[in-house]
Formats: C-alpha cells, structure tokens, sequence
C-alpha cells in the first residue's frame, strides 16, 4: 500500500523567486493534490486608490511588479482613458505597444534564463540574459530606467521616442536575432533541455478550456487565445497576428511557445517602427470622471491576459482599481498540472507556468 | 475595439446566467467586490469573455465585448452561490472577496476559510474612511451646486428668449425691457456665483477638517471662529 504524505513546498524555495506555498500530498514520490497558498506579500494596492489620485496612481500601478511594468502602466492607462472617455493618438498606441512588446521579450528571455538555470545549464542562463540585457539597455537610452519606464501617463505619454532611436531599436533586434536562434536551437534542440522537458507536466486542451488558462501556459495546450488578436490600438494595423500555439501541453510546448513569442515580438516591433505615424504624443488630462464610470481593458502581458478595471466616483481618486493578473488566473491550472506528478518534477512544473507572485500580491 | 457590456442580476439569478454562459463557451476572466461608499452595501462584478462571438464581431464591425455580470446591493452576511462548480478558476477571487471584503461565498471547490490572506486588519477593503466619506460628500455638493447652478441659467435663458418673443412688437419697449432687466439679472448671477464659491469653499474646508487629527480640527475650527468674528468687527468699524 502507498505511503500517503504531506510536504509544504514554499514559500522559501531555490526553484521560487518569490514566495508561493504548495501543500503536496503525496503517494510515495508521487503528487496526488496541490492546494496552493499565496498572500505572504500582499501589499492591497488596490486599496491605495483612496490616497493616491488618478495619476498619481499610475506610479504604483507601474510597481505591481517589476517584470510586467510596462504593461501594468499600460493597461492603468487605457482602463482610464476608456472611463474618462479620452481617445490617445495613434503614435501613442504605436509607442506603447511597442515598449510592451520589447517587455514581452525581456520577460520570455528572463523566464528561459531560468528555466536553464532550474535544471542546471548554467551556461544557457548567462547566454539568456546577456540578450536580455540588450533590451534593459534599450530601455534606459530611451526611457531613462531599465525596468520602471514611467513614459505612460494617463491621455499619452510623457515623452516621445524619437524616429532615430526607434530605428535604432530595429537595428539591436536585428543584430540579436543569430544569438537568440542559436540560443532556441539549444533549448529545443538539445538532449539535456529534452529530458527534462518532454512529456512532463502536460494538461490537455480540454483542461485548459476547462481551466481558464491563459498566456503561453493555455497556448502549450493548444487553446488559441492570445488577446492581441482582437487587434486592440497598434495591433489592429499589422498585417498579420495569429496566436503561437502548440498542441502537445507539456513543458517543452511551453519553452517551445515562449521562444516563437520572442521572435514573433521582433517582428511586430519592426512592423510597427516601419508605420507608426506623428500624430504627437498626447499628454496629462483633468482628471473628471462622471460618478459610477466604469472603464475597462484586457492586455495580453508576457504571462497572458491581464484585466484592468476602474470605476470613478466623481472626484480624482478612484473608487475602485482592479487588476486581475494572469498568475492569478493559472493558480488552478498550476494545481491541475501538479497532479500524477513525480515530486522531482515540481520545480519544473512551476516554473514553466511563470509565476508572478508580485502580481498575484498586488 | 473593446465594448464592455454590463447586465445587473439578482443573486438567486447569478448561477443560470453563468450556467448560459458556459454553455455558449464564454471565457471567465476575473471576478471582483466592491463596496459602494453611500449606502455601505456590496457589489460583485463577473467578467467573462465569449472568444468565438468577439471573434465574429471583430470580422464585422471591428469591436467585441466583454461581458460583465454584476449583483448589486449586497449585504455583508448575505449568502453568494459560488459559481466554482461551473468555472474552477475563480476559487482565488472568491476566496479574496471572503478575505478582504468578508463576503459570505458558500459551495467554493477550494476554500481556504478566510486564510488565503494573511491580513492584519480584519475584511481591510471594506473599509470606508472619513477622508473617502468627506472626498465623496464634497463631490456630491459640488455636483450639486453645479447642477443648481446649470438649472437657473436654463431658466434665465428660457424666461430672456420668452421676454424677447414678447417684445418684438414694439422694438423699442423691447431694447428697454431688454436693458432694464439685464442688470438685475447680472446683479443676481454674481451674487449667486459668490455664494456657490463661498459655499465649495465651505465644503472644502469642511472635508479638510475631517479628514485631520479631532484635535487639531477643533484648534482649526477655533482659529477660523476668531477669524470670522475678527472680520465682521472690522467692518462694522
């Protein structure tokens, strides 16, 4: 008869940057059930709405986390807009969409940095974020800081990027892209990433249907959802934009989706440096939102869908800020994947769904 | 384009609307509370996105929505079905609605019994603050004076066009007429201005005060007693 056991994974654990809890019941070496357990950091931003007014509120937004800054200030930003009623100029959404995306690129080469550090390829890691550092750099020439850009504030932005330095964005992916092929070739093309990968951790597509899934941790399910395909602000005049899908849900789809998204990034970055127009950069508006307005968005940040959700009441603080984070939402994927699991696969498990604790304990 | 489409259900109603929703394929995306400043009661809002229908949408006209169905008007211990039967990934946002707001969610699939948080201050975001009440009572009699303030010049500006229809039989009776009652009119248009401005002023010394230490707001209140009795002597002198 198995011997039925339980072992508390977290908060403090190497494979876990942040502080994430798992009780493990197991069966021998083997996970029957994970309930997972959060809230040792949360900070109850959304409360800070009271003392902090609309636009001063754009600055916590920004530090939900610091790996999806740019993304949190975005979609502050648009669910604002959206309540006050204030369409930004195009050159906006261009330039948003692409510092978002230039984010998307540094988080995925982030992620597989350790993902290669988890099972123990320490070269790969440094590789990995050698790239990534060329993206912090273009970040401080053109914004001044490498992870909190504070360009977007609500109605615009707060500076523009000129043409020259957008060209020279283009130029620095171009130049990085026979690194990073060769970078992906390893991960998916080596024996020691494979073993490690292969048929590990795998939910269905029904399952991730099931489960809400979201970002690339659903797309490795073969569940084709990828907000930017509804073509919201910049994305609505690319040529093309079909959601990086694989069939086979297990660890190695998920690497396997996260390197196609970096490179599919670098191409809507190219795009949208060749189109985007000079129609100014719009800038800070009066803050008046009518009492009960509402305003809403989802993005599509590295991790997946992110929800943002304000609603006013007549004065220039919030009534209510929400933002529903996609860590929070693959919570009950994570617990789904962990089940039938050999314990030694756990840290690999966990890492490739990409928790985001900071933004779950906003 | 995103549009957002809210439809307000009652809670007995909420688990057949998320039942139809499921059944068409809609998306569950985040589920919230919320706590209305005036009369203390609660509100919940489910957002779901319906992939397939937005997709059609965006090939016709370009926008699609996304759906929210929120329950209004609940009390603190009023039980809600919890809808984790039907979409299993909302078990941290009711468990959080529980924890931050104490919100009573019964049936959850993973209930954590108000320990999903490890919070200081017991259910902290149902918390209504003098500042918040203060900053939303100014704004209403803000709202209020404006609203006071639209009324009378619609007023004035339909009884002008009536006088003007009235006198355009004898045009030089109009001119005077026109003339005469101008000035009082002006004469009570910056009383009124005065007194709106005086009155916000009030207001926001009022929500100032509240929002300050009760001992310093008394030394304030005091200090702008012997003010006011200062300046009223002075022009009486």
């Amino acid at each position: 008869m198995a011997h039925r056991s339980v072992i508390p994974f977290g908060p403090q654990h190497p494979v876990l940057p942040e502080p994430l809890h798992l009780d493990l019941v197991l069966e021998d070496d083997r996970v029957i059930e994970a309930i997972p357990q959060i809230g040792f950091v949360h900070r109850g931003l959304e409360k800070l709405t009271e003392k902090r007014d609309m636009h001063q509120f754009g600055y916590i937004a920004e530090r939900i986390c610091g790996i999806c800054a740019v993304g949190h200030s975005y979609g502050y930003a648009s669910a604002c807009e959206r309540m006050l009623d204030i369409e930004v100029p195009g050159r906006v959404q261009y330039i948003r969409t692409i510092l978002h995306e230039l984010s998307r690129i540094h988080s995925h080469l982030l992620w597989l940095g350790l993902l290669a550090d988890a099972f123990g390829f320490e070269a790969l890691f440094y590789r990995s974020w050698t790239l990534r550092e060329q993206i912090l750099k273009i970040f401080e020439s053109t914004c001044g800081g490498r992870v909190i850009l504070s360009i977007n504030e609500i109605g615009g932005l707060k500076h523009d990027i000129e043409d020259s330095e957008l060209a020279g964005i283009v130029q620095t992916l171009d130049a990085m892209r026979p690194d990073y092929e060769a970078l992906v070739h390893t991960f998916l093309d080596d024996d020691s990433c494979g073993e490690r990968l292969h048929g590990v951790g795998v939910i269905s597509k029904k399952d991730a249907l099931e489960l809400s899934m979201v970002g690339p941790f659903g797309r490795a399910s073969g569940v084709d959802y990828d907000v930017r395909m509804f073509g919201d602000g910049a994305y609505a005049d690319l040529a093309a934009f079909e959601p990086i899908v694989a069939t086979e849900g297990d660890c190695y789809a998920r690497c396997q989706v996260r390197c196609a998204e970096v490179t599919q990034a670098m191409d809507i970055i190219k795009e949208l440096v060749a189109k985007i127009p000079h129609d100014g950069i719009g800038g800070r508006t009066k803050l008046t939102p009518a009492d009960g307005a509402r305003g809403e968005v989802v993005i599509e940040q590295p991790r997946g869908e992110a929800y943002y959700y304000v609603r006013g009441n007549g004065t220039k603080n919030l009534d209510r800020f929400r933002v529903r984070t996609p860590t929070s939402q693959n919570l009950a994927g994570l617990t789904h994947a962990l089940q039938g699991v050999l314990i030694a696969n756990v840290p690999m498990i966990i890492l490739t769904i990409d928790p985001c604790i900071s933004c779950t304990e906003r | 384009m995103q549009k957002a489409i809210y439809t307000t259900v009652g809670i007995d109603e909420l688990l057949s609307h998320v039942q139809a929703l499921k059944g068409v394929g809609a998306r569950f995306v985040q589920m919230h509370a919320e706590r209305n400043v005036d009369d203390g009661s609660y509100r919940l809002v489910y957002t779901f996105i319906n992939v397939r229908a937005a997709q059609e949408h965006i090939a016709q006209d370009g926008s699609y929505a996304i759906e929210n169905l929120v329950v209004e008007g609940i009390d603190q211990y009023q039980e809600i079905p919890s809808i984790s039967s039907y979409y299993p990934a909302v078990f941290p946002f009711e468990n959080e609605a529980h924890d931050l707001f104490g919100l009573a969610i019964t049936d959850m699939q993973i209930d954590f019994k108000g320990f999903f948080y490890q919070v200081s201050t017991a259910e902290p975001m149902s918390v209504i603050t003098p500042e918040v009440k203060a900053a939303r009572e100014k704004a209403m009699k803000v709202r209020a004076a404006a609203e006071a303030k639209a009324r009378k010049a619609a007023a004035e500006k339909a009884a002008a066009a009536a006088a003007a229809g009235e006198g355009t039989a004898d045009a030089g009776d109009a001119a005077g007429a026109a003339a005469k009652p101008a000035a009082p009119a002006g004469s009570d248009d910056q009383h009124d201005d005065a007194a709106a401005k005086a009155a916000l002023k009030a207001a926001e010394m009022e929500a100032k005060l509240a929002a300050m230490d009760p001992e310093k707001a008394a030394k304030v209140r005091a200090a702008l007693a012997a003010k006011a009795a200062r300046d009223k002597q002075k022009k009486e002198a």
